[in-house]
C-alpha cells in the first residue's frame, strides 16, 4: 500500500502514531482513566433506531460527555453545551475562552409573557379565562404561542442522541473532518483497512472491535457505509406506499408521504427562518386603501 | 403599528377578526394554511401509457416571493396516486360509468386516507418546533388546492361538463343569470348532509356523483377550495379569447395593421414576449 498515514500524536501525551489501531492500544492502556472506552464497553446496547430520543447516547453516570471537542476549530458545539448543562447541573462544565461562542442566537426576545412557562398561555383553558391577558396577538416576526421557551427541551430526556444518525461524537467527528476535508472515497476506505491489527476468529475479531479498540464503536467501517449514514440525515421523510384493487388494474401502487411530517420538515428550514408569518397582519398604502400582499393579509386568516 | 414598505402595517386585534379562522383557534395559536396542487402528468407514448399522478403540498406561513421560487424547494411531493384504468364496454351489467366511479371512490378513499393526519389534527393541535428553536402550538388547515378543470371535477366529484364553483346547470353556463340570482355554492358541509340522508335526486340535479367526498373529513374546507392554475385561467383562456374578440373587431375596422404596430412597438421587457 504505497499510502502513507501522517504521523499524528496522541491527545494527552507527546507520544506519536501511525495507525489509529496503535493509539487506540496506547489509549487503552495509558490513559483508561478519561474513559474514552465508556460508551463502546458500557452495559447498554446502542439502538440506533429510527427515531433519536430512544437512542441513548451517553450514559450519564459515566461522564462520557467530555469527550465533546469544544476546541475543534470547525463546528461550534455551544449549543449542545449549554443544553448539556442545562440536563446535568451537577456537571461542571466550564467553556474554554478560546470557544467561539454565538450569543446572538442564543439570547433571543419573546414577548415578556411567553418568556415564562408559568405564564405561558393553557391552550386547553376555557377562553374566557384568558380574558385578563393581552389582547392583542403578538408581532408578526416573533408571534405564535411560544409553548416552551428553551430551545433544547428534549434534551433534558438523558436517553436523547444529539449525533443521531450516529450512535456518539466520536462517529460524528470523524465524519465530519472527512466531510470537512474532502477526503476521496478511495482514501476513507484505506484509513479503515490500514489501523487494524486483527487475529483469530471471527467472533474474537468482533470482540476486539467492540470492546478494545475505540475505533469499535464506529457504526461504520468503510466509506460506502459512513455515505449511507450521511444519506439517513437527508432523507428523514420517508415514503409510504400501498396498493389499490381496481377490478381491471389489480395490485396499483400509490405512494404518499406523512403530511404532518411534511409541514414539520417545511416549519424547521432555517432558510425561511426571516420570512416566515405567523398571525393576520392588515397592510395600508397612504391612501388609506388596504393591501393585499400576503397570505396573512387576505381577511380568510 | 409598524409603518412598512407599502404604508402603514396594523397588528390586527380580536375584535377585527369577526370572519377570520384565527378567531376560531384557542388564544395565541398559530395557524398554518395548507396549499396544495395535483396534476396528471402524460410520461410516455412507448412503455405502456405511463402517467403520473403528483400531489404537492406546502404551508402559507411562508412568504410568497420564496413559496413560488423553484430553488427554495418549499413544494414537497406528498402524494403519488394510482391512475385508474380505462373503461371497459363490453362487460354485460358494469357499465363505463359505473367503473368509472368505482375508481373516483377509490381515488377519493385514498386522498382521505392520505389527508387523515390533517383531520385527526383539526381539532387538537399539535405542537412543532420552528426554525428559531421555539414549540409552538398549531392548527393546520387546508386553505387551497391549485388544479385544472379535470382536476377540479375530480376533487369535488362532479360531472365534467359542470361548473366547479355553482350548482349552473350545463346548458345555462354561458349566459348571463338573472340579476340578484345566484346559484347555490358547491358546499362540502351541504352535501354531506344530503349525502347523509341519502338524497340521490339533489345530487343528480346538482351535477354530483354519488360518492363520499374526502373533503367532508378535512376541518372547515373552504367553498372555494379549488383555484385553476396561472396557465389555464391567464394564458390559456382569457389571453387567448381576448385576442381573438379584439382581432376580429379591429379586422372589421380595417385597423389591424395599426394594433400589430402598437405591439411591436412594445419594448422589450423581463418575461415579457410580443404575442
Amino acid at each position: 500500500m504505497n499510502f502513507q498515514l501522517v504521523k499524528s500524536t496522541c491527545t494527552f501525551c507527546p507520544k506519536p502514531f501511525k495507525t489509529p489501531g496503535r493509539l487506540s492500544k496506547h489509549l487503552e492502556r495509558e490513559h483508561s482513566e478519561h474513559r474514552l472506552l465508556a460508551l463502546s464497553s458500557s452495559k447498554r446496547k446502542f439502538d440506533e433506531t429510527r427515531d433519536p430520543k430512544d437512542n441513548l447516547a451517553c450514559d450519564p453516570d459515566t461522564n462520557s460527555f467530555i469527550m465533546v471537542d469544544v476546541n475543534a476549530n470547525c463546528t461550534d458545539f455551544t449549543m449542545e453545551l449549554a443544553a448539556i448543562c442545562s440536563a446535568f447541573p451537577n456537571i461542571d462544565f466550564a467553556l474554554p475562552e478560546n470557544t467561539v461562542t454565538n450569543h446572538h442566537l442564543e439570547n433571543r426576545e419573546f414577548m415578556p409573557y411567553m418568556s415564562s412557562p408559568e405564564t405561558a398561555l393553557d391552550t386547553n383553558c376555557d377562553r374566557t379565562s384568558c380574558l385578563n391577558l393581552p389582547e392583542a396577538f403578538p408581532s408578526d416576526r416573533k408571534g405564535g404561542h411560544v409553548v416552551v421557551h428553551t430551545p433544547f427541551d428534549y434534551a433534558r430526556n438523558p436517553k436523547y442522541n444529539f449525533f443521531h444518525p450516529f450512535v456518539h461524537d466520536l462517529n460524528y467527528k470523524l465524519t465530519r473532518f472527512f466531510h470537512a476535508a474532502h477526503v476521496p472515497k478511495a482514501r476513507i476506505d484505506e484509513f479503515f483497512n490500514a489501523g487494524f491489527i486483527e487475529t483469530g476468529t471471527a467472533g474474537e475479531k468482533q470482540k476486539t472491535r467492540q470492546t478494545q479498540s475505540p475505533m469499535g464503536a464506529f457504526s461504520f467501517r468503510s466509506s460506502y457505509t459512513l455515505y449511507m449514514k450521511l444519506d439517513e440525515i437527508l432523507t428523514s421523510l420517508g415514503w409510504g406506499n400501498g396498493s389499490v384493487d381496481f377490478r381491471l388494474a389489480k395490485d396499483t401502487e400509490f405512494w404518499y408521504r406523512n403530511v404532518l411530517d411534511c409541514i414539520r420538515y417545511l416549519v424547521r428550514q432555517k432558510c425561511y427562518e426571516k420570512d416566515i408569518v405567523w398571525s393576520p397582519v392588515q397592510d395600508f398604502d397612504v391612501h388609506g386603501d388596504r393591501v393585499y400582499t400576503e397570505m396573512n393579509r387576505h381577511t380568510w386568516w | 403599528m409598524v409603518v412598512g414598505h407599502a404604508g402603514i402595517s396594523l397588528i390586527i386585534f380580536q375584535r377585527d377578526l369577526a370572519h377570520s379562522l384565527q378567531i376560531t383557534l384557542p388564544v395565541g395559536s398559530t395557524l398554518i394554511p395548507l396549499l396544495f396542487a395535483s396534476d396528471g402528468t402524460h410520461l410516455t407514448n412507448y412503455c405502456g401509457n405511463n402517467k403520473l399522478w403528483p400531489v404537492y403540498m406546502t404551508i402559507g406561513n411562508i412568504a410568497s416571493k420564496f413559496r413560488l421560487k423553484p430553488s427554495m424547494h418549499a413544494w414537497l411531493p406528498i402524494a403519488f396516486l394510482p391512475m385508474s384504468p380505462k373503461g371497459v364496454v363490453k362487460i354485460s351489467g358494469w357499465s363505463v360509468a359505473k367503473q368509472e366511479l368505482e375508481s373516483l371512490d377509490m381515488t377519493h378513499r385514498i386522498l382521505e386516507y392520505i389527508l387523515r393526519p390533517i383531520s385527526d389534527a383539526g381539532n387538537n393541535r399539535v405542537d412543532m418546533i420552528y426554525s428559531d428553536e421555539v414549540k409552538r402550538c398549531c392548527y393546520p388547515r387546508v386553505a387551497g388546492w391549485t388544479a385544472d378543470h379535470s382536476e377540479s371535477a375530480t376533487i369535488h366529484a362532479i360531472y365534467f361538463n359542470r361548473c366547479p364553483l355553482c350548482e349552473c346547470p350545463a346548458d345555462d353556463l354561458g349566459d348571463h343569470p338573472l340579476p340578484g340570482f345566484e346559484y347555490h355554492k358547491r358546499d362540502p358541509i351541504r352535501y354531506q348532509k344530503l349525502w347523509d340522508v341519502k338524497d340521490t335526486t339533489s345530487f343528480q340535479t346538482s351535477g354530483v356523483k354519488p360518492i363520499a367526498n374526502f373533503l367532508w373529513t378535512l376541518p372547515e374546507v373552504p367553498w372555494d377550495i379549488v383555484r385553476a392554475d396561472l396557465l389555464h385561467t391567464i394564458f390559456l383562456a382569457i389571453i387567448d379569447h381576448l385576442m381573438e374578440w379584439v382581432q376580429a373587431f379591429v379586422t372589421e375596422h380595417n385597423r389591424l395593421m395599426v394594433f400589430e404596430d402598437i405591439w411591436r412597438s412594445i419594448p422589450p421587457y423581463l418575461q415579457v414576449f410580443v404575442p
